[in-house]
């Protein structure tokens, strides 16, 4: 139970710590926001905990997929938003949407957990090796959150900073393929192709990869699709962004 | 007329999908006692298939495949469905990842007639 406990800590909250990471490192990073936004995601995740069995049939069985796909898609909007007040020089106004970002990737990632948690809380002897577990896990997604702040903090430019943020949330927002294929929302999809006789998803670099940049060994047509538009759609929100607001300056609805 | 020829036309779009679900190959696999019963079971290459996983466990199981691409929780005591294919023949890897040791199954994925999907 112990290393069960360890894999899993790491695997579900693996994303959260790195969100932080790459969010901490942006101009104006604010860990009281940051943190704020983690905490509330949790509680929200322990509130959908206790109603889970009901959601979980909504849709024929397709509840939770269908939430998570959705905090998904707010998430990717407010990326979008980040970035633009990142890129044009409102850096402090992108606090609260840095909080808003860490809510979602928090609260559908770590209700896995609290799932395995509070399950085996009251198993005979699971209490040491819950606790040694979470000790061990957290040391651990904590080591590899400050590494990669400081790796991304590193980076003079702010282009490529907001750059690798983007690729890191094409492969959370990636997974939305996943959630519909599974419960058929999705058309027959079949593979691209198959790399997992390089880096097979099962593996250390696997799992790493797939947290940091959404590596699939066998991605589907609609995998690579939604990951693809997850990247180029900051661009596009920034480009509308900018004619809409410079249409609206020319007509003189805004000074 | 052209109202009525129209609602028919929607109505048909509509439940021709409903059609194709109820139609897919199913496959029930059981939990009990953190174990896969039937550990390995065999549908056909090519397909959509709906795997119905039974909890009869108190505790919830998670189903987790790399090979697949799938995940998803089933409650303790109660059944999730899950959809996969199509798939190439090959030998597809689950587990319960709460109990990983245990709870450890395959889906063989054959080209042969006489599958456990019905």
């Amino acid at each position: 139970m112990l290393i069960n406990t360890v894999i899993l800590f790491i695997r579900d909250t693996l994303p959260v710590f790195l969100l932080f990471s790459f969010l901490l490192a942006q101009q104006d990073g604010s860990v009281r926001h940051l943190l704020g936004g983690t905490v509330a995601g949790f509680l929200f995740a322990v509130g959908l905990y206790f109603n889970l069995s009901v959601v979980s049939e909504w849709f024929e069985g397709g509840g939770l997929e269908l939430i998570k796909t959705l905090v998904l898609m707010v998430m990717l909007l407010g990326l979008g938003e980040f970035i633009r007040r990142q890129y044009q020089g409102e850096a402090d106004a992108s606090q609260r949407l840095s909080a808003l970002l860490m809510v979602g990737i928090t609260f559908i990632n770590v209700i896995h957990f609290i799932i395995y948690l509070l399950a085996y809380w009251t198993a005979p002897d699971a209490g040491t090796s819950l606790i040694l577990g979470n000790v061990i896990g957290l040391g651990i997604s904590l080591s590899v959150g400050v590494l990669l702040y400081v790796a991304v903090a590193a980076i003079r430019i702010q282009l490529i900073k907001l750059a690798v943020l983007t690729v890191f949330f094409a492969g959370q927002i990636a997974g939305i393929a996943m959630l519909l294929e599974q419960i058929n929302l999705l058309p027959n999809q079949n593979r691209l192709w198959d790399t997992s006789g390089w880096v097979a998803d099962d593996s250390e670099y696997g799992h790493f990869l797939n947290v940091l940049i959404g590596y699939e060994a066998t991605p589907t047509g609609a995998y690579m699709l939604i990951y693809l538009a997850a990247v180029l759609f900051p661009v596009m929100y920034c480009y509308l962004h900018l004619l809409l607001v410079g249409k609206r300056q020319l007509t003189g609805e805004l000074k | 007329m052209r109202l009525i020829k129209r609602a028919a036309v929607l109505v048909l779009l509509t439940i021709a999908p409903l059609r194709a679900l109820a139609a897919l190959p199913e496959v029930v696999i059981e939990i009990r006692d953190h174990l896969f019963i039937p550990q390995t079971v065999r549908i056909p290459e090519g397909r959509k298939v709906r795997l119905v996983f039974i909890n009869h466990d108190s505790s919830p199981e998670e189903i987790d495949s790399f090979d697949l691409n799938r995940e998803k929780v089933i409650f303790g005591n109660s059944k999730g469905t899950i959809f996969v294919g199509p798939l190439p023949s090959g030998s597809y890897k689950f587990f319960g990842e709460l109990h990983p040791n245990s709870a450890v199954g395959y889906v063989i994925v054959t080209d042969e007639e006489a599958t456990d999907a019905d």
